[in-house]
Parts: C-alpha cells; sequence; structure tokens
C-alpha cells in the first residue's frame, strides 16, 4: 500500500495528482476508448479492427505490467481470512484469460494485418467460434473491471479534470494505485 | 530492471494462456492448415467509417453494465456506512 502525503497548499489541484496516476488514468482511458471502437467492427472496419485489437494486445501486456505489484500483493493475500479483493481478483483473472483468447483468436482468423505483415491463415470455424464468443465475454468482463473501480476515477477524475481550487487538500489515506487499497487501514 | 522483471512474468502467465488456447485449438481439430508465409503484398480489406450506429450500441452496452455494477456498489456502500452509524460505540 502506497499512501501520498499532502503536496504544498498553493500546488494547483492537477499537479497533486501524482505522475503514476495521471499515466494510470490516462492509459486505461485510451486503453477503453481503444478496445470500444475494436468492438466495434461495424463502424471501424476489418483493417482497423485488427491493428487496435494487435495495439490492444501489446497495450494490455503494459497494462498488466504495471500492476503487477497489486497482482501479485492480492495472489498473496487471496486465501488469507477476510481477503477484500477476492472477487476482484478473480474477475480480473477472467478477464486476463478471456482477453488473451481473443486476441490469440483474432491474430488466428486475421484477414488483413496478418496478411499485410505476409502471413496467410486458414483458420477452422472452432477460432472463428471463438474469438465471437471470447469478444462477447470480453465487452461484459471490460464494463464491470472498470466499473468496479469507480470510485478511484471518479477521485482521479475530479482532480484531474474538475475546476482547480488552489487551496484543495487531497486529503489523508488517498491512493495512487487502482489496484491498491483506497483508505490506509 | 524491476519492470523488465514483471514485464518478464507477464510474458510467461500470458504465454502460459496461448499455449492452453493453442492445445485446446489443438485438440479440437482447428487450426490444422495452420500459416502461410507469402511476402508482403498490398493492404486488402479495410477502412470504413461509416456504420456509427455500431459504435453507440457498443458505448450503450457498456454504459448499461457499468451502470449496473456502480449502483449495486453505490448501495452496498451506503448500507455499510448505515451499518457502521447504527453499530455501538465500542
Amino acid at each position: 500500500m502506497e499512501i501520498t502525503g499532502a503536496l504544498p497548499e498553493a500546488a494547483p489541484a492537477q499537479r497533486r495528482v501524482p505522475a503514476r496516476t495521471r499515466l494510470d488514468f490516462w492509459f486505461d482511458a485510451a486503453l477503453l476508448v481503444a478496445y470500444t471502437l475494436a468492438y466495434s467492427l461495424g463502424f471501424t472496419g476489418l483493417a482497423i479492427h485488427e491493428w487496435l485489437g494487435l495495439g490492444i494486445g501489446l497495450a494490455l501486456l503494459l497494462h498488466l505490467t504495471l500492476h503487477w505489484d497489486w497482482v501479485v500483493r492480492t495472489t498473496v493475500k487471496l486465501f488469507a481470512r477476510g481477503g477484500r479483493d477476492r472477487g476482484i481478483w478473480l474477475l480480473n483473472l477472467a478477464l486476463l484469460v478471456v482477453m488473451t483468447l481473443c486476441v490469440l483468436s483474432g491474430v488466428l482468423i486475421s484477414q488483413v494485418a496478418l496478411y499485410q505483415l505476409g502471413i496467410s491463415v486458414h483458420p477452422g470455424p472452432f477460432w472463428i467460434n471463438m474469438h465471437d464468443t471470447t469478444s462477447k465475454l470480453t465487452l461484459i468482463l471490460v464494463s464491470v473491471h472498470v466499473a468496479v473501480r469507480w470510485r478511484w476515477i471518479a477521485s482521479v477524475a475530479r482532480r484531474l479534470l474538475g475546476p482547480r481550487r488552489p487551496g484543495a487538500s487531497r486529503g489523508p489515506g488517498w491512493s495512487r494505485r487502482p489496484g491498491g487499497s483506497r483508505r490506509s487501514r | 530492471m524491476r519492470f523488465a522483471r514483471r514485464l518478464a512474468a507477464v510474458l510467461l502467465l500470458v504465454g502460459v494462456i496461448v499455449a492452453l488456447g493453442l492445445a485446446w485449438g489443438y485438440a479440437s481439430g482447428a487450426g490444422q492448415d495452420g500459416f502461410v508465409f507469402y511476402g508482403r503484398e498490398g493492404s486488402g480489406p479495410g477502412l470504413s467509417l461509416s456504420n456509427s450506429g455500431d459504435l453507440i450500441r457498443t458505448v450503450e452496452l457498456e454504459a448499461l453494465i457499468m451502470t449496473v455494477v456502480i449502483t449495486i456498489s453505490a448501495v452496498r456502500l451506503r448500507r455499510r456506512r448505515h451499518a457502521r452509524r447504527a453499530a455501538p460505540e465500542p
């Protein structure tokens, strides 16, 4: 758990948000937008859908790496009595598995991106069905994954996007990690 | 260095899931034709930023699911606060 202390009173509100929190917020927001676009195949067309999907696959590796601390910490505490994040841990594990299978099956049924890279694929119906099923599951899991952190998102969004209050203090017990505990215990 | 270690762990984890997925596909008799490398050519089918209804439907679905989860979470939070207030002082 990392708790950041209050910064000097005169600092503008936006500067009080730690750089890592800003990175998490904007990177995750970009991921959500990219995912929403990639899911809307009729809007983007196949080429953008496939390249976005590949980009999202790489971005997810970075997302998971940035939150690896939370993964390790929560996994260690998983079997402890009253583990608070057990449900979220299971949700995130399901999302990781489903999203990985979605990207994998997407690569295997690719018609444009791999073609442009000089690779031709002849997928069977298994991978087409897999991509169809996992993409629907990811829509549900991604939405839940975002929604369970709504308090962190609202808190950071208020600080980043809300009106600047020169004298406002962030207050105690405010964590900089979306995966971390929001309150000191 | 720490980032590289974490990235390696993530790659290992994702690699295991990919391997299991491929094994599942293989066991189901999928992908027997495999990949064919032929060299880089043209661009294939592509861009059509036209059907905005598809995008709107995706956003609506996401918003609906998020609203349900956030409402449940907010109600539970409120109940917990009420219960804490109602509990006698130790």
